[in-house]
């Protein structure tokens, strides 16, 4: 186990490396992109998955879905993103860590369970640059960023009635985006302008969940992260042509809305799943470390899709009775906008659940969306993620009746 | 079910199911191994974003350089001159004489003579003989009446300034004369009493040299400076002294020459100008406000101008348009930083000189991050050896005329 670990921690200390430019100048806002918080299964059914039990799937954004898993299980998720943007034929692509969630079933008397993980909860990550001219004077201005914030989660969840599930996780946020601009002119007789501003967080929040499972296959459930305000301290450098270039430190607080969360999973028949799920967090109002940005406004997530199990029935295969195809439909709009125009993202998902070993099992998923208001990034450009999960377990905390 | 999980798991890891255990270890490492294979591929995948997406940064987000030039943003200007007795221990010329109300003076002094002469030999002759630079103040063709006297008070090259004149002491007898008229590239021999060499025999040989003073360098009421190369220049002065040792004559040298000059000159330049003077040294402040600009903005590049008014400049010497921009560290002391930023001509106009560099720019960024902005302090180039004048329109000219400080900066979004 020590060696698990060990490639583990290895594994984990390569997360900080990822934190290249792979992104959009729309990270540059805000505490960065946010990231999703859903596995590739949920991913594969467009994001839908607040109310989607599973034996194996740790549910990252509903704690009280937890109760339902039987091993102890260890989770780690792949994503890789290509952004097209047809304005200038150019594009970006980034992969990175999806964190990783372990949780224990510590006892079978009210289904107890334990969780614990580290998750990345935004990240900053953009380049770009442009020229111009002061009279004669030509210059190129490069802006930059990098980093984001984790949030390290320890929680439990139980089912003290059955089918009724709760759970709450205590996270903690952390992390650094560093952020800077250059302005270099391409006469060597002109000193450039540096910036650069390091804004450290920290802060704890809550999350709780709720699951109801209810006649007929329907589950219901919600989950509402409560508004956390972020400790937030900064340092900027400023390079002067003088050796005195200045370091300025300030502190301030970053909050981060109430996320409010609802979900509603239909298991149609024996090998047919519906899931659809509804998220808003108002980020007009957010403190970002000196005041409100402009540039924010309210987000939502509306995720619709299916699972279908065809073969579930087949029990002489055993690979492809536990496989599962999905398709789904998600429609978002970002909390950050910089066209002055609220824009909405649609995406349409699929994706495919599959065992790979004993009691592990994989799920891949595949969306390509486009953005619904024109905008001088994405136009008629496209956003590709393909993402990947993988969840191990093993029954160590369970003594199974002889 | 209700059972300690500390105790299963102790239990666990002591039972038989240990090595079911670590088949499991093995598993996971084994899956964890498999997950790391794609990240790093996906590492090793990524490509540097395209500058892409610049265009949707918000106006008040963007970073600009931006110009804040003194000529149009109504900064307030002011020019002051001020006169300065420098030393000229390094100067390559010697000037003596008067003329157009400058007068000058040079000393010389040599350090060492053999200390075994004494009162030996006899003396056959003893010239100083200075040999000319073409620069020459008032009519290069008059008369100048050289006179040397003895100096009996202490000097240095390196101290001595036209303030220090007021305590040199001279015997009033003349040790040696010479009345000529010099052409660009002549010499002159002045004959030194013989009586003087031997006092500095003599003072060589009771070991008190240090006490030899020296001479003093007049052309008083000659009509005309001449510079003459000092020890500094190509040709320096020279003593030789020719010496009867019992019927062998023998030339000696004067040896480790030190020599200055001292000047004062005219002030009759228009106070609202800039004037910048050499020898008799004047200098200028001047001062830009440039609080206009935000506080911590990046100072990225500076350019002074300044306008020659050439009617009130004067080219006697070697008559560079040029001058020496330094940092003021206190106007009341006339401090400075001795970091210079030299001017250079401006290619489009010749009567326009320009200075820039890092220093300036340097400077500037202090006086924008609000560390003191006592203003630029304007020296000529040159100024210790050439008699040159170079006067400058100052604030209260015409608006092209006047001094213009032209600073490109960045100021924070």
């Amino acid at each position: 186990m020590k060696s698990a670990l060990l490639t583990l921690l290895l594994v984990l200390a390569a997360m900080p490396a990822l934190a290249q430019h792979g992104g959009t100048v729309e990270s540059r806002y805000g505490i960065g992109e946010i990231k999703s918080m859903t596995t590739a299964r949920h991913r594969g059914m467009g994001g839908a998955g607040l109310a989607l039990p599973s034996t194996y799937d740790i549910s990252l954004s509903n704690p009280a879905s937890w109760t339902s898993l039987d091993q102890l299980r260890l989770e780690m998720g792949l994503s890789f993103e290509h952004l097209s943007f047809s304005t200038d034929a150019s594009s970006v692509s980034n992969g990175a860590v999806d964190g990783f969630q372990l949780v224990i079933p510590l006892s079978e008397a009210w289904r107890f369970r334990l969780a614990t993980g580290l998750l990345p909860l935004s990240r900053s990550s953009y380049k770009a640059s442009g020229v111009d001219y002061l009279d004669e004077e030509r210059y190129t201005v490069q802006y930059e960023g990098s980093g984001g914030i984790s949030q390290f989660r320890v929680g439990a969840a139980v089912e003290p009635v059955e089918g009724i599930s709760i759970g709450a996780a205590y996270q903690y946020y952390f992390g650094t985006i560093e952020q800077s601009w250059e302005l270099a002119f391409d006469n060597t007789q002109f000193f450039d302008s540096r910036q650069r501003r390091a804004t450290n967080h920290n802060g704890s929040g809550l999350l709780f969940g709720l699951n109801a499972r209810l006649p007929w296959g329907v589950t219901l459930a919600a989950a509402v992260s409560p508004k956390t305000s972020l400790n937030a301290a900064r340092n900027l450098v400023f390079e002067y042509s003088t050796e005195d270039s200045t370091v300025s430190g300030a502190s301030a607080t970053q909050t981060l809305p109430t996320e409010l969360s609802f979900g509603l999973s239909w298991q149609a028949t024996n090998t047919v799943l519906f899931a659809v799920d509804y998220r808003t967090r108002d980020w007009t109002g957010a403190e970002i470390f000196d005041g409100k940005q402009s540039e924010l406004t309210n987000s939502y997530n509306l995720n619709a899709g299916v699972e279908w199990m065809p073969f579930k029935e087949d029990i002489g295969s055993r690979t492809l009775s536990r496989t599962a195809f999905r398709l789904g439909f998600s429609l978002h709009q970002p909390y950050i906008t910089l066209q002055g125009n609220d824009v909405q993202e649609y995406h349409i998902t699929t994706g495919a659940g599959f065992p790979i070993f004993a009691g592990s099992r994989a799920d891949v998923a595949l969306s390509w969306g486009r953005r619904t208001e024109e905008s001088p990034l994405y136009d008629t450009g496209s956003i590709i993620r393909l993402s990947m999960t993988v969840s191990v377990g093993e029954s160590w905390f369970i003594r199974h009746r002889d | 079910m209700d059972r300690c999980i500390l105790l299963f798991w102790y239990q666990q890891r002591t039972t038989p199911e240990v090595s079911e255990s670590h088949r499991t270890t093995t598993d996971l490492r084994k899956y964890i191994s498999i997950l790391a294979l794609p990240l790093l591929l996906t590492v090793a995948c990524q490509q540097e974003s395209d500058p892409t997406g610049i265009g949707l940064l918000p106006d008040e987000d963007l970073v600009n350089a931006l110009r804040y030039d003194t000529a149009n943003d109504s900064a307030r200007i002011s020019g002051r001159s001020y006169t300065l007795p420098i030393t000229a221990a390094t100067s390559p010329s010697l000037s003596v004489g008067e003329a157009d109300g400058f007068s000058a003076q040079a000393l010389l002094r040599w350090q060492s003579f053999p200390s075994t002469i004494a009162d030996s030999g006899r003396i056959v002759s003893a010239r100083l003989r200075l040999y000319t630079q073409s620069y020459a103040i008032g009519e290069k063709s008059r008369t100048m009446n050289l006179e040397l006297r003895e100096i009996t008070s202490y000097w240095s090259s390196f101290t001595f300034t036209s303030d220090s004149l007021v305590n040199l002491r001279t015997k009033p007898a003349v040790v040696g004369s010479a009345s000529v008229t010099l052409g660009d590239a002549d010499s002159v021999d002045i004959a030194v009493d013989s009586t003087l060499i031997r006092t500095w025999f003599r003072m060589m040989t009771d070991q008190s040299y240090f006490d030899i003073r020296g001479v003093q360098l007049t052309a008083t009421a000659s009509g005309v400076v001449r510079a003459f190369h000092s020890a500094e220049g190509g040709t320096p002065p020279k003593l030789e002294i020719v010496m009867d040792f019992n019927g062998t004559l023998d030339t000696i040298s004067g040896l480790l020459l030190e020599d200055t000059y001292v000047a004062t000159g005219p002030s009759s330049v228009p106070a609202q100008r800039i004037i910048l003077q050499g020898g008799a040294a004047a200098r200028s402040h001047l001062f830009f406000d440039v609080d206009a600009i935000p506080p911590a903005s990046v100072v990225n590049n500076v350019k002074l101008y300044l306008h020659i008014d050439r009617a009130l400049s004067t080219k006697f010497y070697r008559g560079q348009d040029s001058l020496i921009v330094y940092e003021t560290v206190d106007s009341t002391t006339n401090t400075i930083n001795t970091t210079p930023v030299v001017s250079r001509i401006d290619g489009d106009n010749p009567d326009v000189l320009i200075a820039e560099g890092v220093t300036l720019t340097r400077l500037v960024q202090q006086w924008v991050n609000r560390r003191g902005n006592k203003g630029l302090t304007l020296v000529k180039i040159s100024e210790i050896s050439d008699l040159d004048r170079l006067v400058f329109y100052n604030a209260d000219a015409a608006a092209a005329l006047r001094p213009r400080l032209l600073i490109t900066y960045t100021s924070q979004p």
